[in-house]
């Protein structure tokens, strides 16, 4: 090792360590299993897959930095929604792309909007409010699309499938969007206002901070990016189908959690989403590997969150 | 010779929470450069009182005016328009963003391209902060590691950095050592020379009376009466507290 006592010591205090140390070990112990058949491909797939899960992961995870009891769990309904309707308008064609783009966000800002109406205005908690919501928006999504198999426009099939030099260009464009959100949440008013709330909501509003307006666009930014999922998963994979979210409701919440955002509010972990999402892609793989059934991968997914928080929540009581 | 304007007159003050009649008809007055020491026993309505003034708890019945003009005082936001600042007797900080973050909170400094200055408002929390406590260095820390007399150091640096005219200080000295006691003393007397004006809640009779040129009573959401300090004795203030009944009603 290169690395020496402080320095080693530092980078092992950040949060989002884990998740790619994680990541690491459970890519090793799949690679040895295979005797290194497939090692590169593995990685491949991983970031193409991760890629989805990132994009939600990275909403829920402003939505829980604005404090305890923040959650967007409609995110599975928005990406049906989404991929429902951007679909069947751009009915397989390039001419409509941008339109269809627009509609995706749309309906993010939509979807949003009515969440944050629901806790607002109803004063719901946002655990009911999110998951009611959800229930309108997936029959919306039923409704619309129903029978629907409309293959994506050809542009964005080819866009979320493409690989540049063995690494998918979605992959890429993530990577970038992550790091243009995590230079929002350290570097301008909204990201510091979300922290401030997250950590004393009381403090935030006697220093003027409008947290409602905070939390608004906070629920917007989720569903914008739930809807953004919606579109790229429904290219990605070959047209829309009403479930296809199903999975993003546990994944979105796992890996804020696993990346080390904090589940108390006011702390986030914009490269922990990458690390975590990775991981959790590799460990299904490494089980799947092992010859794990679908009841073990779940289990071991709840004992890993379980474990997060203990570790999480043993190192806050030191202070 | 005409009178001066005074920099804050409540009037009237009202406030309810349910039942309970936090603040019953109490008014007080604030001049420039000035300090009125605000005393009474626990729950007498004292940070309920000055919370109408700052925003964070609206009166329900009252006027508050500032230097002469009638204004409403709704929010945080408006009381700081009025040039009040507030430190709460619990301190309102951001446990995880360090002391320039919260020095800034709510009034960041920006970049030319709209991005957190985090270098300036270092720099000019470093200058405000070294003033009041020389020994506070660790600024970057998160403030939820630090002592109670360098968060109340960061607590009173937001005060004074926006160049307040009207201070209302709940109980400052609360968490703080004779020496950071004795410099937030200082600091009273030094504002008060530059034309503040500042509301002082406190226990501590002694402190109150050494800085306080008047000093007003409450007593279960009741204003017994406010004495000058210099015409008045410690016990008459401390019956007051405990009996409620002001024996200098006529001096005024
Ligand atoms: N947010 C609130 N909701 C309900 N009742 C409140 C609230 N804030 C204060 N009260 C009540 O108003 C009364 C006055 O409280 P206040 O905090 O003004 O007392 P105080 O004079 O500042 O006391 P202390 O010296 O203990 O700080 C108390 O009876 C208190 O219980
Ligand atoms: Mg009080």
């Amino acid at each position: 090792m290169i690395l020496k006592g402080p320095a080693l010591e530092r980078l092992f205090k950040k949060p989002w360590i884990w998740s790619y140390l994680g990541t690491l070990i459970v890519w090793l112990i799949t690679v040895s299993f295979t005797k290194g058949q497939g090692a590169g491909d593995i990685i491949t797939a991983a970031l193409s897959f991760a890629t989805f899960t990132v994009i939600v992961g990275l909403g829920q995870m402003f939505v829980i930095t604005t404090g305890p009891g923040n959650i967007d769990l409609s995110i599975p309904a928005n990406i049906a929604l989404s991929g429902a309707v951007t679909m069947k308008i751009m009915d397989g064609t390039n001419d409509m792309l941008v339109v269809g783009f627009l509609v995706a966000m749309g309906c993010g800002l939509l979807v949003g909007i009515f969440n944050y109406s629901l806790i607002r205005i109803l004063k719901i908690p946002p655990i009911i409010a999110t998951l009611s919501s959800s229930f309108l928006v997936l029959s919306t999504a039923i409704a619309y699309g129903r029978g629907l198999k409309v293959k994506p426009p050809p542009f964005l099939a080819d866009f979320t499938t493409e690989m540049v030099y063995g690494v998918p260009m979605l992959a890429l464009v993530v990577i970038g969007l992550a790091f243009g959100l995590s230079v929002v949440l350290h570097r301008t008013l909204y990201g510091r206002s979300v922290l401030a709330i997250g950590q004393n909501m009381r403090a935030a509003r006697l220093a003027g901070i409008n947290v409602e307006r905070i939390r608004f666009a906070t629920y917007v930014l989720s569903g914008l990016l739930a809807s953004l999922c919606g579109l790229a998963l429904a290219g990605f994979s070959g047209g829309a189908s009403l479930n296809m979210g199903e999975e993003y409701l546990l994944a979105s919440i796992a890996v804020v959690v696993i990346g080390g955002t904090s589940v108390a509010g006011g702390r986030a972990n914009v490269p922990g989403i990458w690390g975590a999402s990775l991981f959790m892609f590799l460990l299904v793989t490494m089980l799947n590997t092992l010859g794990a059934s679908g009841g073990v991968r779940l289990i071991m997914t709840g004992l890993i969150i379980i474990a997060v928080i203990t570790a999480a929540g043993g190192e806050k009581q030191q202070h | 010779m005409t009178k001066q304007t005074p920099l804050v007159e409540m009037r009237n003050i009202h406030k309810r929470f349910g039942g309970v009649h936090a603040v019953r008809d109490v008014s007080i007055d604030l001049m420039p450069g000035e300090v009125v020491g605000v005393v009474g026993h626990n729950g007498a309505g004292k940070t309920v009182l000055i919370k109408a003034l700052s925003g964070a708890i609206p009166c329900d019945e009252g006027k508050i005016i500032i230097n002469g003009q009638s204004v409403e005082i709704k929010r945080p936001r408006d009381a700081r328009r009025y040039g009040i600042e507030c430190i709460y007797q619990t301190l309102a900080l951001s446990d995880n963003l360090d002391a320039p973050a919260n020095l800034f909170l709510g009034r960041e400094l920006m970049t030319r391209y709209g991005m957190l200055d985090d270098g300036a408002m270092e720099n000019e929390a470093r200058k405000v902060i070294q003033r009041l406590n020389p020994n506070f260095t660790n600024i970057k820390d998160p403030v939820r590691n630090m002592s109670g007399g360098q968060r109340q150091s960061v607590a009173i640096a937001r005060a004074i950095y926006f160049n307040a005219k009207i201070l209302i200080m709940d109980e400052p000295t609360a968490a703080l050592g004779p020496q950071e006691t004795a410099m937030v003393a200082e600091l009273i007397e030094q504002l008060k020379s530059e034309g503040i004006g500042i509301f002082l809640i406190s226990h501590d009779l002694h402190g109150v009376f050494d800085l306080a040129d008047r000093i007003s009573v409450m007593k279960n959401g009741r204003l017994v009466g406010t004495r000058r300090t210099d015409q008045v004795s410690k016990d008459e203030v401390l019956g007051m507290i405990i009996l409620g009944k002001n024996p200098g009603e006529q001096v005024q």
